[in-house]
């Protein structure tokens, strides 16, 4: 079995703020093989997007490690990073804040040819084009600044400028979630063909299970820094085990009014991690028959269940 | 454009145009017509002359040559340095941009004014290009605040987060992301500094220790000025009239800049 | 009975300081009944936000209703009232509900002196009574601990209590009306699903009359009575939501709802629609859909569709669709 293409081990990331301590993330470990898609899901306050930094390196873990290939991406001095970053890129929410305003897109395009010196400047103009092609834009826009765009086209350039590096891994942060409704699938289809011609992975994060469910092989559901489902898509999705993947399904909106009336509605609120109860995390709100004084005391591991992989007392 | 802001380009315009060519088309400031001894203003002489027999409206054009110049130096020094060391103290987690930031913070906290007197009453007599360093170096305090807030901002901001995410190194970034973001903020507080150091040029003239006889300056102009005020009137318009359109059209030109960078920053 | 709310021919002008003018929603009409909850559907730039702001006369500097708009509340013109009659109905008997929380709350306010405002500008009423009513109110909206709650700052409460605090605020004046503009947008999936329980729960018990703005047409498919899909300004379909999901008449309701992705099934290729929604400062000539249409026609390009009932209570303005498919 080939090394997977990016491994974390126990990643934990706690931030200081006036004397607590906020437990972004809190412990997670996953695998991600060469062109597969994990999708990570989860609310606010869930650690999704902490731990997609972290695993960027935009931001140093507290603890654990992140294996890229193989190697600890931890032990690499600030160079051998930097060229590292060719590899694995990122894709954020609003495209518009992810490019210069002063520059042409072309330029931003071609920003990480130059930083990763591709080809040589002369050629830059060349394969700038290429990319915009990819993506389905006009290359004849390329002097246009990010403002004559609309939020679709601004995304499909951002993922140009990703794509400049060549990279084996994207992860997205909510890559449609600022689109409309009608762009996220023009968007999403073009992540999809992209993957197959390239052989990419992707960590695909997102609140919506509706999106995940188009794009991902596997979903590691998170609340409140870790893992409490993972598995197949379909699996997790159609039957999921944990309490919180079940009111999360749910909850999703359809545009099916049939469906519709079977929602659980959660109560509470979604959890701060500032203080995380000491037993299961999703205790507070936990609806599960079940439910006991272990659920309150002892943090449940994440234990396999069937396909999936599910934390919590009564369902692994 | 906003109404005050054509004024305050049109007037600036005019000015600098004056300060550029006039003193070609204007007398000789310095020199003494031998008979006409506090003059009031004629066909010949405009606004008069002064107590040793000198044009006053050419010695408020020449003036207007040097004041701006000592204003326009003065401002880009402080620019450059204001703008250089705010970027460089932008950084959040980095020991050297505390530091800097600590330094900045200092400076803005020490009086110009009196800093300005202390250094050159230890330099001694000044021209005019070494007044306009040291206005610069004075300066730039409030330029670097500016410059390093929108630094702190802009290293936060999506675009320089991809940059790095693309693995271009932290000078890089500074170069070509956040220099480029901070300059117009930069750039509307160093505009709106010209007025400052026009004033405060004069302000140093009037004392008797900025620009220094016989060159003309209109603090200068004012401080001659100050013993003859009821018999001569007139030697207080030129200098005292260029210097308040001067300092407006400076400010009023900075309210533009500042107006018309917003909207794109934003 | 007759509605609530009737508007007729709305449109809304925008003058920009060039001198030039865009028309940026272009003669709306619908109509609420008490207790009705009525979505009023479409993406970014086609108009709804503006229609909802038209409603308690909030439009934004530059903008102005068109010559033959007409909202009739209860009886009442809204359109040839002044700005101190507007103000009788504004919050009083329309109330609205924003997307952004955060942004709608004063920051330095307690939430219950914020309520509390809210109750006192539309009676008169002593403060000791007002402050129990804002209690009330809190706890009406399912905060639990209103008696605690009501001197909480805006940043100590999460976006799903904030958004009830805004509920809360909406309700003071007693309103016949609520509009509300993309209320749960900006919340998490769990808390939206709590936030559209509570409107749904408020109408019933106060036989409030909703209109909800959204893009979204999952929240509209459990909670909407009926639905109005707006494209570049214009109603392009309006009928029941049963029937919106059931029978779509409009290309571009169709596209809409075969370009969500959908939880229940994997699809090999999303649907989408082509192109991108155009701005209202380059609406297309004639059927603002044609170009981005799958059905279009030469005539499309010429004529703007009117709307047509195609069945009983439901209408849609596509000169392709309706005259084949037309009852």
């Amino acid at each position: 079995m080939s090394t997977p293409l990016l491994e974390v081990t126990n990643l934990v990331k706690h931030y200081h703020q006036g004397g607590r301590t906020i437990r972004a993330v809190d412990g997670v470990s996953l695998t991600i093989d060469r062109g597969e898609t994990l999708a990570l899901v989860g609310e606010s306050g869930s650690g999704k997007s902490t731990l997609g930094r972290a695993i960027l390196r935009l931001e140093a873990p507290t603890a654990g490690t992140v294996r890229l290939d193989g190697e600890d991406l931890s032990n690499v001095d600030g160079r051998r990073l930097r060229q590292l970053r060719r590899r694995m890129q990122v894709i954020f929410q609003d495209p518009a804040a992810s490019l210069n305003p002063r520059r042409s897109v072309g330029d931003s395009i071609a920003e990480g040819l130059a930083i990763q010196d591709i080809v040589p400047a002369r050629e830059r103009g060349a394969r700038v084009a290429a990319l915009m092609r990819e993506v389905g834009l006009d290359p004849g826009l390329a002097d246009r600044r990010p403002h004559q765009f609309s939020g679709g086209q601004l995304q499909r350039i951002v993922i140009a400028r990703a794509l400049a590096v060549n990279p084996e891994l994207i992860v997205c942060d909510e890559p449609v979630s600022s689109l409309d409704v009608s762009i996220r699938a023009q968007v999403l289809n073009l992540l999809r063909e992209l993957r197959e011609r390239r052989t990419l992975s992707y960590l695909f994060i997102s609140h919506d299970l509706a999106v995940v469910r188009q794009v991902a092989d596997r979903v590691a559901v998170m609340y409140l820094g870790t893992i409490v489902e993972s598995g197949p898509a379909s699996e997790v999705i159609s039957a999921p085990r944990h309490p919180y993947t079940r009111a999360l399904v749910s909850a999703v909106p359809t545009p099916d009014p049939a469906r519709a009336a079977l929602r659980i509605v959660l109560a509470g609120e979604p959890p701060s991690p500032a203080a995380p109860p000491p037993g299961c995390p999703f205790e507070p709100r936990c609806f599960h028959p079940l439910k006991n004084e272990t659920c309150r005391s002892q943090r449940p591991a994440l234990l396999p269940a069937g396909d999936q992989l599910v934390a919590c007392h009564h369902e692994a | 454009m906003k109404f005050t802001a054509r004024i305050g380009v049109t007037l600036s315009i005019l000015l600098a145009a004056v300060a550029m060519v006039g003193p070609w088309l204007v007398g000789d400031p310095t020199v003494a017509s031998g008979s006409d001894f506090l003059a009031s203003p004629s066909g010949s002489h405009l606004l008069g002359t002064d107590p040793f027999g000198r044009d006053v409206l050419a010695r408020t054009v020449h003036g207007a040559r040097v004041s701006l110049i000592v204003a326009l130096v003065s401002t880009v020094v402080a620019l450059m340095v204001g703008v250089a060391l705010g970027v460089l103290a932008g950084g959040h987690h980095n020991p050297v941009a505390r530091a800097l930031s600590h330094f900045i913070n200092f400076a803005l906290a020490v009086p110009r004014v009196i800093l300005l007197l202390v250094l050159v009453a230890a330099t001694g007599r000044l021209g005019p290009w070494a007044l306009a360093l040291m206005l610069g170096l004075t300066g730039w305090p409030t330029i670097a605040r500016l410059a390093r807030g929108e630094a702190l901002r802009l290293e936060h901001s999506g675009f320089v987060t991809a940059s790095e995410a693309l693995g271009a190194s932290l000078p890089r970034r500074l170069l070509r992301e956040i220099l480029p973001g901070a300059l117009p903020a930069g750039l509307v507080a160093a505009t709106l500094g010209i007025a400052d150091a026009l004033l405060l040029e004069a302000g140093l003239s009037y004392l008797g220790i900025g620009i220094r006889p016989p060159h003309p300056s209109w603090g200068g102009m004012i401080l001659e000025a100050q013993p003859y005020l009821a018999q001569a009137p007139w030697l207080l318009f030129g200098p005292a009239v260029a210097l308040v359109m001067a300092t407006v059209a400076a400010t009023l030109l900075g309210e533009a800049l500042r107006a018309r960078l917003n909207p794109v920053q934003r | 009975m007759s509605p609530l709310l009737e508007v007729t021919n709305l449109s809304v002008e925008f003058r920009r300081d060039s001198g030039d003018s865009f028309i940026a929603v272009d003669n709306v009409s619908l109509a609420i009944n008490a207790g009705e909850l009525i979505a009023l559907v479409g993406e970014s730039g086609c108009g709804k936000s503006l229609t909802g702001l038209a409603l308690p006369g909030l439009l934004p500097d530059g903008a102005r209703l068109g010559e033959q708009s007409r909202i009739v509340l209860d009886g009442t013109e809204l359109t040839v009232l002044s700005e101190s009659g507007l103000r009788q109905y504004r919050g009083r008997r329309i109330a609205m509900v924003f997307q952004d929380p955060a942004s709608s709350l004063n920051p330095v306010m307690r939430v219950g002196d914020q309520v509390v405002e809210a109750i006192e500008a539309h009676r008169k009423i002593a403060r000791q009574q007002a402050r129990q009513r804002a209690v009330e109110l809190l706890a009406e909206v399912g905060i639990a601990d209103a008696g605690s709650m009501v001197d909480a700052w805006p940043h100590e409460l999460s976006g799903g209590m904030r958004q009830r605090v805004m509920l809360a605020i909406a309700l003071a004046g007693e309103p016949d009306l609520l509009v509300a503009d993309e209320p749960t947008t900006a919340l998490d999936v769990t808390v939206q699903a709590q936030i559209l329980e509570l409107i749904d729960r408020l109408r019933i018990q106060r036989s409030l009359a909703v209109l909800l703005i959204t893009h979204d047409l999952g929240i509209v498919a459990s909670r909407a009575d009926r639905v109005l899909v707006m494209y570049a300004g214009r109603i392009v379909e309006q009928t029941t939501t049963a029937r919106l999901f059931d029978a779509p008449m409009h290309p571009y309701t169709r596209g809409l709802l075969a370009a969500i992705p959908r939880i229940d099934v994997t699809s090999p290729a999303l649907q989408s629609i082509a192109g991108t929604v155009p701005s209202p400062t380059s609406w297309p000539e004639g059927c603002r859909f044609h170009p981005r249409c799958p059905l279009g026609i030469e005539q499309c390009r010429r004529v703007i569709p009117p709307l047509v009932e195609v069945n009983p209570d439901h209408r849609a303005a596509c000169i392709v669709t309706t005259a084949v498919e037309g009852a």
